[in-house]
């Protein structure tokens, strides 16, 4: 059986999203935006993500990984969020055409399964949802 | 002039109640104080004693300072160094209540809490710090007071009790100054104060980069 691992951004003080879901806050360098999760993709086989997160993954990475201009790491990145298989929990029925996606049922259900029928870490693409319960857009790297 | 120094245990989700002792602190009806006792182990011990070796003075909150009191002054190994410092440095003790401090050297703070600090820290040299202490440590962030912060980040989630950073607080960015791990996996940082906090544009494809 293999494990689910939370990737997540935080504040010091434990907050994910301004409550208007603001990520103006986070910082951007090098080690973070790249070197983390490098190490993250050595382990983790399959994406595990809500419906909103998941929506903005299918409106960026086909088209970066068919962009012959970005940046090499740009297209290997885009071309693993590709071939990685996503989960994508959410009770409404969206979209789930990006290629190796697909809708999993309700929650419980769905990680005891995928827990159970593979060998192999777990990366899982957790949502951001600020104090108001609002849900925002966010990267890969949540 | 002293610095004032912020050294605070808190559970990964923030909460700082009763980390030593099960009766520490029960306001609330919290229920898991001494969760850090299975952490403490001779590395968090020795960032102890390198850090109250900086202790110029220390800041407490009435009921810190009777919980400390109710202990240190009983401990008379001339090696100990954590015994020397609490037993022979100047305490400010600010409270409303307290009149007659048994445990000495110490000095009653009340009144205007700004104004009492900016004195105290014209008295001397070094670091003021401040342990535990919850009411006192997050007036003195309120006021922007605290020139430094250590946070013992105990890989516990309590889910209840009171937290140094609690709502309300005033946003604000923070520099990492040190980091380090003890062998019982505490994370010890360091943090000054960096003002104003700066905001970044947060897309996918920032700078063309993941």
């Amino acid at each position: 059986m293999r494990g689910v691992i939370v990737f997540v951004n935080s504040s010091v003080d434990g907050f994910m999203a301004a409550p208007s879901g603001d990520l103006r806050w986070l910082l951007h360098d090098d080690e973070t935006d790249h070197d983390f999760t490098t190490d993250l993709r050595g382990t983790a086989d399959t994406i595990l993500t809500g419906r909103v997160l998941f929506e903005s993954f299918a409106a960026a990475w086909p088209e970066r990984a068919a962009d012959r201009s970005a940046p090499s790491e740009l297209v290997n990145f885009a071309n693993w969020m590709l071939d990685t298989p996503k989960v994508v929990f959410s009770t409404r029925s969206p979209d789930v055409a990006m290629k190796n996606s697909r809708l999993s049922g309700p929650t419980d259900f769905g990680l005891a399964w995928h827990k159970a029928h593979a060998s192999s870490v777990l990366g899982l693409h957790y949502r951001r949802r600020s104090s108001a319960g609002d849900v925002t857009r966010s990267n890969y790297v949540e | 002039m002293r610095k004032p120094v912020v050294t605070t245990f808190v559970s990964l989700d923030g909460v700082m109640q009763s980390p030593g002792n099960p009766d520490e602190d029960r306001s609330g009806g919290f229920e898991f104080g001494g969760w850090l006792v299975p952490y403490m182990d001779a590395s968090l011990a020795a960032f102890s004693i390198e850090w109250i070796q900086q202790a110029d003075s220390f800041l407490l909150g009435r009921k810190s300072y009777e919980i400390l009191g109710a202990y240190w002054p009983h401990v008379s190994d001339p090696a100990d160094v954590l015994a020397r410092q609490l037993n022979t440095l100047p305490k400010y003790i600010v409270s409303n209540t307290l009149t007659n401090p048994s445990w000495g050297p110490a000095t009653v703070v009340t009144g205007d809490l700004a104004v009492e600090i900016a004195r105290i820290k014209a008295d001397g040299d070094g670091e003021l710090q401040v342990h535990g202490s919850r009411r006192l440590a997050r007036s003195l962030i309120d006021l922007g007071l605290v020139d430094e912060y250590r946070l013992w980040v105990f890989p516990v989630l309590l889910g209840v009790g009171e937290r140094l950073f609690g709502d309300g607080l005033a946003p604000g960015g923070l520099r990492l100054i040190a980091s380090r791990t003890s062998t019982s996996g505490v994370v010890v940082h360091t943090y000054q104060p960096a003002d104003p906090l700066t905001f970044g544009a947060f897309e996918l494809d920032v700078d063309g980069r993941v």
